[in-house]
């Protein structure tokens, strides 16, 4: 059983991609987690992503939003959705396969980090520093 | 009495058919005189964006047009090309590139039985409320479905829009360490996927005997998937390059998605249409379990194509191990590649039914034109014969909610790329 799992999801393309720069950042960053926590980007993994999840205790999610307050948040499970990138293929986005994974009772203690994305749909580096910032604090926070 | 029934269709971003599509349903004195299933699809203009780029981009091209089936779009793409650049590939190569198939196909049927069809015949609304009550059922397509991605990354790189395939074969073999856990893991899969069809045989589909044609790829020994000629149960037997002589693509007033007709008939491809063509290419113990659990093939009832898809997987995870057996890494992955001018055709099975692509390149290796035929497009006249012939033999006078439930699930049946939308159909229905 792994301890926890930092997870950045999305496409590796476009405004999509800030979520695999932070995760990269975190990699680099003296903060780099300790031998018992996945670090790992996915690309658009749709229901797969459940597969990924299994014999998890704690994931920390990170994936580009369109809209919200601030550049970096912290989200609850049921406002992610009004803010998660745009659906993938078959209808079957983050939000969906979160449902998914709630009602097969699958799912390890979550915690869903949001980079807003511009208004354009380009990433904003502001979000994934303010993001990075938010990250650490929280995996100190767990470490204590 | 008139009834109308507008349909609304509200499609995710999906390659090939996105957008709003309706169904127009007008009945009179108990017969149906106009149906209609209309698609909405932006132009993507695909073939034109291909046209003066060089061989070598055309595989990750191609593979954008869909998110499901990329592979498939990659394997007709360099079938073609080499086809048109006289490319001879090695052994090897045909092998992997049959593995590689194996992987979209495994993801592709377990994602649309499990998370698109079952809850159609089960009685639920989405897969979400499927798994309440059948949990097991939905880890075990989510199992397998990983299983499919993690084939496709062994040889594409990654299992959303791969980069490993080239013209030639591929730019990078897999370790023989990394082939070896996929092996394992597909021996491991072989109970899952035998438990999966005897699911499928016995889930209660509703009744439909139709009389259609069904076109498919055959292979002299094989279970086509990769190369074959393009064959019908009416005769037809034909290669890839004497396609635009029998099949015929035109627009329709109330579609912006192409129909096709061979013959200037509807025609199925697809999972169904496979099996019909090719069930004696099954290993037997595969054919006999098929006939135990009641499927006499060739079927007429087009929602045996659930059947048809937990066929597939079953052999599929079983063919990808075989194929894998004394894997070897080659002394290089793929053929050398001369540019030449020429026309090449390419035509495979993508898990929707056959792919068609045609390009003409100049000396320096250039697209100078292409055309992709995909099975989305080749299915849409079908579907709405199916929905004619469905919706009839329910009974006219059924409620609208069951006649819009099986609407949905004729055109669910033939995975288009439309039912991603968990409920596309709404009817309005005017009686007088």
């Amino acid at each position: 059983m792994t301890r926890l799992a930092i997870l950045g999801i999305g496409s590796p393309f476009g405004g999509d991609r800030i979520a695999w720069i932070l995760v990269e950042r975190l990699r680099r960053s003296r903060f780099a987690p300790a031998h018992d926590v996945i670090v790992e980007t996915l690309d658009r993994p749709g229901p797969a992503l459940l597969e990924r999840l299994q014999c998890v205790e704690r994931a920390i999610l990170v994936d580009a939003v369109a809209g919200g307050c601030e550049p970096a948040a912290w989200y609850a499970e049921d406002t992610f959705a009004r803010f998660a990138s745009p659906l993938s293929g078959h209808a079957i986005g983050l939000a969906e396969t979160l449902d998914l994974g709630r009602a097969l009772g699958d799912l390890p203690a979550l915690e869903l980090l949001g980079l807003r994305l511009r208004a354009d749909g380009t990433a904003d580096p502001h979000a994934c520093t303010a993001g990075l910032r938010l990250l650490i604090r929280r995996l100190r926070s767990l470490s204590r | 009495m008139t009834e109308r029934r507008d349909v609304r269709i509200e499609v995710p971003v999906l390659a090939r058919v996105e957008g709003e599509g309706a169904l127009s349903l007008e009945v009179r004195e108990g017969r149906i005189e106009r149906l209609q299933l209309r698609i909405y699809e932006p132009p993507r203009l695909f073939e034109k964006l291909l046209e003066g780029r060089g061989y070598e981009e055309i595989p990750d091209a191609v593979a954008r047009i869909c998110g499901i089936c990329p592979v498939a779009y990659q394997m007709s793409a360099v079938a073609a090309l080499e086809q048109a650049m006289g490319v001879a590939v090695d052994d090897w190569v045909r092998r992997m590139r049959r593995v590689f198939y194996c992987g979209e196909w495994l993801q592709s049927h377990a994602l649309h039985i499990h998370l698109l069809a079952a809850p159609d015949f089960l009685g639920y609304d989405s897969v979400v409320e499927m798994a309440k009550g059948h949990p097991e059922l939905v880890r075990r397509g989510l199992r397998l479905q990983a299983l499919g991605n993690d084939l496709i990354a062994l040889f594409g790189g990654r299992s959303v829009h791969p980069v490993g395939a080239c013209v030639g074969g591929f730019h990078h073999a897999p370790t023989v360490a990394a082939v070896a856990v996929m092996r394992a893991r597909l021996n491991d899969a072989q109970e899952d996927a035998l438990a999966l069809l005897d699911w499928a045989l016995a889930l209660p589909v509703p009744d439909s005997d139709q009389d259609f044609v069904s076109v498919a790829l055959r292979h002299p020994q094989d279970y086509a998937m990769a190369e074959g000629r393009i064959v019908s149960d009416r005769g037809l037997d034909i290669g890839a390059e004497a396609f635009e002589a029998h099949f015929r693509e035109l627009q329709v007033p109330h579609s912006t998605a192409l129909h096709a007709l061979l013959h200037d008939e509807p025609y199925m491809v697809g999972p169904l249409a496979r099996l019909n063509l090719n069930h004696e290419r099954l290993p037997q113990a595969l054919r006999e379990r098929l006939l135990a659990g009641g499927l006499r093939l060739p079927s007429r009832n087009p929602f045996h194509s659930l059947i048809a898809r937990a066929a597939e997987i079953a052999f599929i995870v079983g063919e990808a191990e075989r194929l894998l057996a004394d894997y070897a890494e080659p002394p290089l992955p793929a053929a050398a590649v001369t540019p030449r001018a020429g026309v090449g055709f390419g035509a495979t099975e993508a898990p929707r039914g056959l792919l068609w692509h045609r390009y003409e390149m100049n000396e320096a290796g250039h697209v100078c034109r292409a055309r992709i035929v995909p099975p989305t497009s080749q299915n849409q006249a079908r579907i709405e014969a199916d929905l004619r012939q469905s919706l009839e033999l329910l009974g006219l006078d059924q409620p609208d909610e069951a006649l819009r439930l099986r609407g949905e699930q004729v055109i669910r049946s033939y995975d288009p790329c439309i039912s991603c939308a968990t409920h596309f159909l709404r009817l309005d229905v005017r009686r007088e």
